[in-house]
């Protein structure tokens, strides 16, 4: 692969990312709407409203995005400035570098290179960090305690998912997710192999992304936005396009090393047909994720790290135990 | 003298203070009135001490020592009135601004110059930082301003500063005529203004002598427990939404729907009803009309069993709301608790039973008192959800009568030439607890003075106490355990525009 091929691939699987995270966003409102009796951006618009508002909205939270993009930016004069701005710029740096080490079905850039799964896990891990950084020099008292509380949190969620991603490591004899996800196409998908650590990482994930119960560092009604409060504008709208970016990410790892990748075992689809497949695996997981958002209260932020510890980090635990047997026990299985 | 009494009343006793009264009597000076209500000892048992002051520099002892709940009050009474309570333990601005327009004289003022931690501070953490929860905040969608001292995460010392949305109801109503004063206490509040009318009422019904006929009294008590179940859905979607569970947000709202639905099928309006008037109400309710809420309230008695269930089985809800914002009972009488949130610290003080008004007493329906014993934000959550179920038992009881007792709705109120001087003290439960008016008349058909105290007034002055010790995470459902109300709280004052004269504050 020679490098002008690469660089349109990744930018290719960038904006592939970009829309997934649009489209996985739009659902997580459109079941928390509509379990909530509310309508939400419409699937279909009505037809006499089509003139106006297209056929369909389900890239509503695109457009939230373009309007915040065409907005006035007002920065804090206490404000940190340089740390400020750069915060969300260097979450987008990384989260542009994930989403060209996730593979789209067969569509990889730089998944297939040895060691992609630490670097993932690396610039994932960087994230929290920026949100941590932007939070605290905004001056707010509520972004400094919402920073405070991803530092928190972070630690928290983080485990399950190192943990959890190495099992599978461990199971496929690969850093690589390219390879971790081949390796499933020839025994079974993680998913039903190890359901442990996948429980372990998708609850790991669902702290991530921050969704309910885990949206503890933006709570509105007690820190207003956290660490987004100060930010406005376009700066917020880079905010929201790392949202994108991150919901498609981590839902695209889980899907990489759980449910092989969009690929179906004993059933050859070309490659297009696998891009269906993951973006449909991609969407059932949201669909799990938004339904433990809309069904549950926010934990208190001591409560969320027991729960972690207690229930995650020990699914997690489990999940690693339980690959170490598969492996060495039952080789025949795990393939 | 009157400290003597005061101790003998609160402390012997073991009286409520209401509330402190200040009538200004014009030449004749000043009359200070405490109203002590031992009500909750013995049936409608209350006690009015009345105390008369010089026209020029009026002062008195304050009770606020004895009876902390008199704090507040006192506090209100020296903003109104040129009364001075001397040794008040804290003798700031109630309403006004704490330094404007002259700093109170001999309090400390130094706190107001810890300064909010923008930009950030090199402070070591050991030193609490200050949080401004109001007076624009996502918590509340009213104005209330709590400076929150924290220690990490642990709040260490609250603040609470009203005076917001100050609107001068009170002056108002002193030059608007009985009847019309009607309207006036309905838009107190957007809540729970049934309630606000009956109390308004029960007072100016007592001044002129009038017994209002029981089929309006059926159809009174039938709208106001209409209107505690709306008010305790209301607070239970406030409350799920508090605690970031958007979800009960929206199905308890849901529900209420169907009471809005009710109140359109009775009154004609979905929320502000005005049926209530002088000597009865505004329309009766035909026969279908009854069968129709009788299904209805069949229908909202299975969804608010649902939602009582659901707290009961939601494990994350309830680790949210247990254990957190604790009340004591003694806290609770010390601090003059009312409402739901005396009767979630075990005090069982609800004036529908304390001191019956309407279709409250024995004879007309019959119903429980529910109190829990927790004292904390779960016990209030159950005392509401509980009620709405005795509020809608009350209602079917109401319809029932409704089918029986025929006769008129309304009966001729009093000549306005003829209105006697008088005093009279109304009372009610309200949704969030006792509200009471106390009302002078002068012969004319004006009342000369009005005196509210409204029930969030006497909660939020404990919300302090039950703060105190818990995390920031738990500030916002502590403060909406009380179901704050801040237009109920704030009322008074007239706010000129000085480029428009005629203009009125809001």
């Amino acid at each position: 692969m020679n490098l002008i091929e690469l660089i349109i691939q990744a930018t290719l699987l960038t904006s592939a990312s970009f829309i997934f995270g649009t489209i996985y966003n739009y659902e997580i409102r459109k079941i928390s709407a509509r379990l909530q009796s509310r309508r939400g951006p419409w699937l279909l618009v009505p037809k006499p409203l089509r003139k106006s508002l297209g056929t369909t909205r389900i890239l509503q939270p695109l457009y939230d995005i373009i309007k915040l993009l065409c907005k006035e930016t007002i920065i804090p004069p206490t404000a940190r400035r340089r740390l400020f701005i750069s915060a969300p710029l260097f979450a987008l740096l990384c989260l542009v570098a994930s989403s060209t080490i996730i593979p789209i079905g067969e569509y990889s850039a730089l998944s297939s290179f040895d060691l992609s799964l630490v670097a993932l896990l690396y610039l994932l891990l960087a994230v929290p960090f920026t949100l941590i950084l932007g939070g605290s020099v905004s001056s707010s008292p509520w972004g400094i305690f919402g920073g405070q509380r991803e530092a928190d949190l972070m630690l928290a969620y983080e485990t399950p998912i190192v943990i959890g991603s190495f099992t599978t490591a461990i199971m496929a004899g690969s850093m690589s997710i390219k390879e971790i996800q081949v390796a499933q196409t020839l025994s079974l998908p993680y998913l039903v192999l190890n359901p442990f650590a996948a429980a372990a990482v998708l609850l790991g994930i669902i702290g991530k992304l921050h969704l309910k119960p885990f949206d503890i560092p933006e709570a509105e009604v007690e820190i207003v936005a956290g660490p987004a409060t100060e930010y406005s504008g376009k700066l917020l709208g880079l905010m929201e396009i790392n949202k994108m970016l991150l919901t498609s990410v981590c839902i695209g790892l889980f899907i990489n090393l759980f449910m092989a990748g969009g690929a179906v075992p004993g059933v050859t689809l070309n490659n297009s047909l696998t891009v269906l497949t993951y973006l449909a695996e991609g969407l059932i997981i949201v669909a799990v994720a938004s339904l433990i958002h809309t069904l549950n209260p926010r934990f208190r932020i001591d409560q969320a790290l027991d729960w972690y510890i207690k229930t995650a980090a020990l699914l997690a635990a489990v999940g690693l135990c339980w690959a170490y047997i598969l492996r060495h026990i039952y080789p025949a299985i795990s393939g | 003298m009157v400290m003597e009494l005061a101790r003998y009343l609160t402390v012997e006793a073991g009286g409520r203070l209401m509330h402190v009264s200040v009538i200004d009597r014009g030449f004749d000076g000043y009359e200070v009135v405490y109203h002590y209500a031992l009500d909750h000892l013995e049936k409608n048992l209350h006690l009015n001490i009345k105390v008369s002051l010089p026209e020029h520099n009026p002062e008195i002892e304050s009770v606020a020592k004895l009876s902390p709940e008199a704090s507040w009050s006192e506090r209100e009474m020296m903003e109104l009135t040129p009364v001075k309570f001397i040794n008040h333990p804290d003798p700031r601005h109630l309403w006004l601004p704490y330094e404007w327009p002259n700093p109170v004289e001999g309090v400390d003022y130094e706190f107001l110059k810890d300064r909010l931690d923008a930009p950030p501070t090199q402070k070591s953490s050991n030193q609490p930082s200050l949080m401004p929860i109001g007076p624009y905040h996502p918590l509340l969608i009213e104005g209330a301003y709590f400076r929150v001292k924290l220690k990490d995460e642990e709040i260490t010392d609250v603040d609470v500063k009203l005076g917001w949305n100050h609107r001068g109801i009170m002056k108002l109503f002193e030059s608007r005529s009985y009847s019309r004063g009607v309207y006036l206490a309905e838009r107190i509040c957007g809540i729970c203004n049934v309630t606000h009318t009956t109390a308004y009422l029960n007072a100016v019904e007592t001044l002129s002598g009038i017994e209002v006929p029981d089929r309006a009294k059926y159809i009174r008590t039938l709208i106001a427990e209409l209107e505690r179940i709306h008010s305790h859905l209301l607070w239970l979607g406030v409350a799920g939404d508090l605690i970031g569970f958007k979800t009960l947000f929206m199905l308890s709202w849901k529900v209420r729907e169907k009471v809005l639905d009710i109140f359109e099928a009775t009154t004609g309006s979905r929320r502000t009803p005005a049926m209530n008037v002088i000597g009865g109400v505004r329309k009766d309710l035909a026969g279908e009309t009854i069968g129709k809420i009788e299904r209805r309230l069949l229908d909202l008695r299975g969804e608010i069993e649902g939602l009582v269930k659901l707290g009961y089985d939601h494990p994350l809800m309830r680790r949210r709301l247990q254990d957190i914002g604790k009340l004591s009972l003694s806290n609770a009488i010390s601090g003059g608790a009312v409402g739901p949130t005396a009767r979630a610290s075990g005090w069982k003080l609800d004036i529908r039973w304390s001191s019956p008004y309407l279709a409250y007493a024995d004879g007309y329906t019959t119903w429980d008192l529910i109190t829990e014993d927790g004292g904390d934000v779960w016990a209030r959550t159950m005392v509401r959800l509980k009620e709405m179920l005795v509020s809608i038992d009350i209602a079917k009881q109401c319809l029932q009568a409704l089918k029986k007792v025929g006769g008129p709705i309304k009966i001729e109120a009093v000549d306005p030439k003829n209105f006697p001087y008088n005093e009279a003290l109304g009372k009610t439960e309200a949704p969030r607890g006792e509200l009471m008016y106390y009302i002078v008349s002068d012969g004319t058909n004006i009342p000369y003075s009005v005196r509210i105290r409204t029930p969030s007034f006497r909660n939020n002055s404990l919300l302090p106490k039950m703060l105190k010790g818990y995390a920031l995470a738990d500030a916002p459902i502590i403060i909406g355990s009380i179901d704050p109300c801040y237009s109920c709280t704030d009322r008074i004052i007239v706010i000129k525009d000085s480029e428009n004269p005629k203009g009125r504050g809001a």
